[in-house]
């Protein structure tokens, strides 16, 4: 302990150092009583299963907020990346369209592409969500940037499901009607209205009043292409005309 | 700096010294002096020296320190970069109106930009344009080739790389080379390389509107159109443009413009060309199409000369 001159004249002081005289300080800074709250620790000795579960339960509560847009702070605080992450790798997978190849006359001369790679997509929506939020925070608003990823990335939810649902009703038809095609339209409309309504119910408010417009644009910007990345998967099937592969052993016979 | 807009109000150098032994005193406010300071110029002499030299980080800095409100921040911070997000709701609308409707008396770039260039509008409008473009390329296909049978259609995802390159570059390429220009030319009118970027960001905003309008399927229309956007927004773009060259002697200012409108018609003209030509796929009459291939599915003993396939079926595999 340091060596302290003990003043008759401050008796104030002479107290407390006869105080630390006679309790050394040493041993745990916790206050007896409080919670435990070093749950770093306490996850090594909990089961896997729970910790799991957590963060699944964590998720799951910020998919039904997307689904059931109230404005709600819980989302906003606690802001992962895992629900993005999924939805996204969801998205991009789903978008893969393997039913035909194309005949090499089309604009990319590659025989094999259809629509976007994986890798396209992916790389659109994550970096279509980090400009997004990027601008809301250059214009100025007051939540972070990880939470406006977050929002963002929760929110294409909608859109994923109008997805799964075109992809159901596409099993194992080569070729659509366009009556199909309309249903689908319709509801790729419906979620991307969904998708920024359900956006915007969280980011609404973080912006200045007079700036509302200018951070919702790029928003509804982001949802429309990916909008337009669904209902272009089903109108390369919307089918009068045979499937290309007919076409290529209809060639393939010529020859 | 200090040269500007200083005021110097004898007036009120003598009022102080009276202040000062008033100020115990019961002070009656009709007195007459006290409104003199208002507005009356009699008593006092009011010597104002306004300079306003064009430069526009001087007026800038100024307002900064009058305003006390906005810093310099340095480059690595985050506030750097959100001063050229300041913008308002209105203050973009009017600036997106301004960049293709030409009013002959203003200049776009005095009254709509200065003070306050932002990169808000020139960034989300060229990416827009990207999007808008190979989205409109894409529907413009797909309606030029609805009725041809062999030609199964499918969105390309190259356009929008292909877009977004294309314009980015442009949209930073040329404004920093007319900026490299004017400075070589001593920049007699203060342009800032941030104002240049702004006005050629915000003069793509007319071919927003006009790509949409590009997938009608007629190629008269597309190039009519090519004209109309081309027209409005060099327009603008050059007025906006000319004081800066003003002073040159002519055989530097006029091939200047000339350059920039050539290079404003070359990126509208090669939008159309690379993204909404159909006219070399112009498609088979369907009728002969159709029995060849159903006829070619259901009964292989038929022959066919290859003239009535359409050229794009690929050889088969040696």
């Amino acid at each position: 302990m340091a060596d302290v001159t003990i003043e008759p004249s401050q008796k104030f002081d002479t107290k407390f150092t006869d105080l630390e005289l006679e309790h050394p300080v040493d041993g745990d800074i916790t206050i007896p009583g409080a919670s435990e709250d070093d749950s770093e620790l306490s996850t090594l000795d909990e089961p896997v299963r729970f910790t799991v579960m957590r963060d699944l339960r964590a998720v799951g509560v910020k998919l039904f907020h997307v689904l059931y847009p109230k404005q709600s702070r819980a989302l906003l605080k606690d802001w992962d990346l895992w629900g993005p992450l999924v939805l996204c790798t969801l998205f991009a997978m789903l978008l893969q369209d393997s039913s035909s190849p194309t005949p090499t006359s089309d604009k990319d001369g590659d025989g094999t592409k259809i629509n976007a790679q994986f890798s396209e997509v992916f790389a659109l929506i994550s970096f279509g969500a980090i400009v997004v939020a990027l601008n809301s925070k250059l214009l100025g608003g007051v939540i972070s940037f990880f939470q406006s990823v977050c929002v963002l990335g929760y929110c294409i939810l909608p859109l994923v499901i109008s997805l799964i649902v075109c992809r159901v009703t596409m099993i194992g038809q080569d070729r659509i009607s366009s009556l199909l095609l309309i249903i689908h339209l319709v509801m790729v409309v419906c979620a991307f209205v969904w998708s920024t309504l359900a956006s915007l119910a969280f980011l609404a408010d973080s912006q200045p009043q007079h700036r509302k417009l200018l951070a919702v644009y790029p928003i509804f910007l982001f949802y429309f292409v990916i909008g337009w990345m669904i209902i272009s998967l089903s109108a390369g099937r919307v089918g009068n005309q045979p499937a290309a592969h007919d076409v290529i052993t209809a060639a393939t016979k010529q020859l | 700096m200090a040269d500007e807009n200083l005021i110097l109000d004898t007036d009120s150098v003598r009022k102080k010294a009276q202040d000062t032994t008033d100020e115990l005193k019961f002070q009656d406010f009709t007195d007459s002096q006290l409104l003199d300071d208002v507005g009356d110029d009699e008593e006092g002499q009011t010597i104002t020296f306004t300079n306003h030299p064009s430069d526009n980080e001087e007026d800038g800095d100024d307002t900064e320190l009058l305003s006390g409100q906005k810093k310099q921040h340095s480059f690595w911070t985050f506030e750097y970069y959100q001063q050229f997000f300041d913008v308002d709701t209105s203050q973009v609308l009017w600036r997106l109106l301004g960049s293709f409707l030409p009013k002959p008396t203003t200049n776009y770039l005095q009254t709509q930009i200065r003070p306050n260039p932002d990169l808000y509008g020139p960034f989300w409008v060229c990416a827009t344009l990207v999007f808008t473009i190979a989205i409109s390329g894409d529907i413009a296909d797909y309606i030029a080739y609805r009725n041809d049978i062999n030609y199964p259609w499918h969105a390309h995802f190259s356009n929008v790389t292909t877009a977004g390159v294309v314009i980015f570059l442009y949209a930073w390429l040329v404004p920093a080379g007319f900026y490299a220009f004017l400075h070589w030319r001593g920049n007699h009118a203060g342009y800032t390389f941030l104002e240049l970027a702004c006005l050629y960001g915000y003069s793509f905003t007319i071919y927003i509107p006009i790509s949409l309008l590009w997938t009608i399927n007629y190629d008269w229309l597309r190039w009519v159109l090519v004209g109309v956007a081309l027209a409005l927004s060099s327009t603008v773009l050059l007025m906006s443009l000319w004081p800066s060259v003003k002073g040159e002697d002519v055989k530097m200012g006029i091939p200047a413009m000339i350059v920039v409108f050539l290079l404003h018609a070359a990126l509208a003209v090669g939008f159309k060309l690379y993204f909404f030509e159909f006219a070399s796929h112009v498609p088979e009459p369907t009728t002969s199409a159709l029995p060849v291939t159903t006829a070619a599915v259901h009964d292989t003993s038929v022959a066919h000369g290859p003239s009535l396939m359409p050229t794009h079926i690929p050889p088969t595999p040696a």
